[in-house]
């Protein structure tokens, strides 16, 4: 907006300021010529000052509102949820959940990438979790163990940090399905 | 003379131009600094020093970045976690200019520069 406004602008003071002079009109004096383009500018000046002020209202009012967004969001992180028969999914790489390409892991291979920086965690209903063990460690050797099964299952509690899901895992182990 | 006025109209023009390319350019980016997700679960201050996010990362201990207390994971052009360019500027606050997204509850940035 500030960039067309400013081409605008320049384009108005290019022609007001061009050599299309009309020769049955009495030429201005300098003094004149500067007063009107001064009073141009003003002008402009003034719409961009305007506009800009606008703007930056429409800026307050979506700050507040995303203001009024974090407080709900801190208040519902404040409850996290407890299930007993926990959560059944994937264990998989973060890049993978991402991308939906999924590599087959092993232990070693997870091991591998959380050295080198890559997180693995857990995948579940199509949301991916950092698993943290009830010491508050990132528990990605819990992981490593399981991540050949085919369907891994969690308990514990689910909690939501700065938009980041988390679960505080109090068991992981292989699915196991109950008659 | 009239020229002259011209020509300056036209340059103060030209920097004003360019100079809310650099704010535009500057707005896209995301401010924030490292900070050690672990810590952060923990209720604790996740923010890391230099020598403290390379030791995060050598365990393997998931760094992530911070703005205005939302965190996101940080990727490179690559597709791989950033951690490398994360630990080169943990301390300070930063702004990673790229690409915000999310995807299965993952907010992230592609990160093409850091300053």
């Amino acid at each position: 907006m500030k960039k067309i406004l400013l081409v605008l602008l320049l384009s108005g003071l290019l022609l007001a300021c061009g050599g299309n002079e009309n020769k049955d009109e009495p030429e201005k004096s300098l003094s004149e010529q500067v007063e009107d383009t001064a009073n141009e500018m003003a002008e402009d000046a003034e719409e961009t000052a305007n506009e800009m002020a606008e703007d930056a209202a429409n800026d307050m009012a979506e700050g507040a509102e995303k203001a009024v967004d974090e407080v709900k969001k801190k208040v519902g992180d404040a409850t996290t949820k407890f299930t007993k028969g926990g959560w059944t999914g994937k264990v998989v790489k973060l890049t993978d959940a991402i991308t939906g390409n999924y590599e087959a892991l092993n232990a070693g291979r997870v091991k591998e990438l959380v050295m080198a920086g890559q997180y693995v965690g857990f995948l579940t209903n199509g949301q991916f979790y950092m698993v943290y063990n009830a010491a508050g460690n990132y528990d990605w050797k819990n992981l490593a163990r399981v991540v050949d099964q085919e369907l891994v299952t969690i308990q514990g509690k689910v909690k939501k940090v700065g938009g980041m899901s988390i679960i505080m895992a109090t068991d992981i182990g292989a699915f196991v399905q109950h008659d | 003379m009239r020229k002259l006025f011209v020509a300056i109209l036209v340059s103060v023009s030209l920097v004003g131009l360019a100079l809310t390319q650099v704010d535009i350019n500057a707005q896209s980016g995301i401010t924030g600094e490292t900070v050690s997700l672990t810590s952060e679960v923990l209720g604790q201050d996740g923010g890391v020093d230099i020598n403290r996010a390379k030791e995060l990362y050598k365990a393997g201990q998931p760094l992530v970045f911070n703005s205005n207390g939302k965190l996101y994971y940080v990727l490179n052009a690559a597709g791989n976690v950033d951690a490398k360019n994360l630990v080169r500027n943990a301390g300070k606050q930063v702004t990673i200019e790229g690409n915000v997204k999310s995807s299965n509850g993952v907010s992230y940035i592609i990160a093409t520069s850091y300053k």
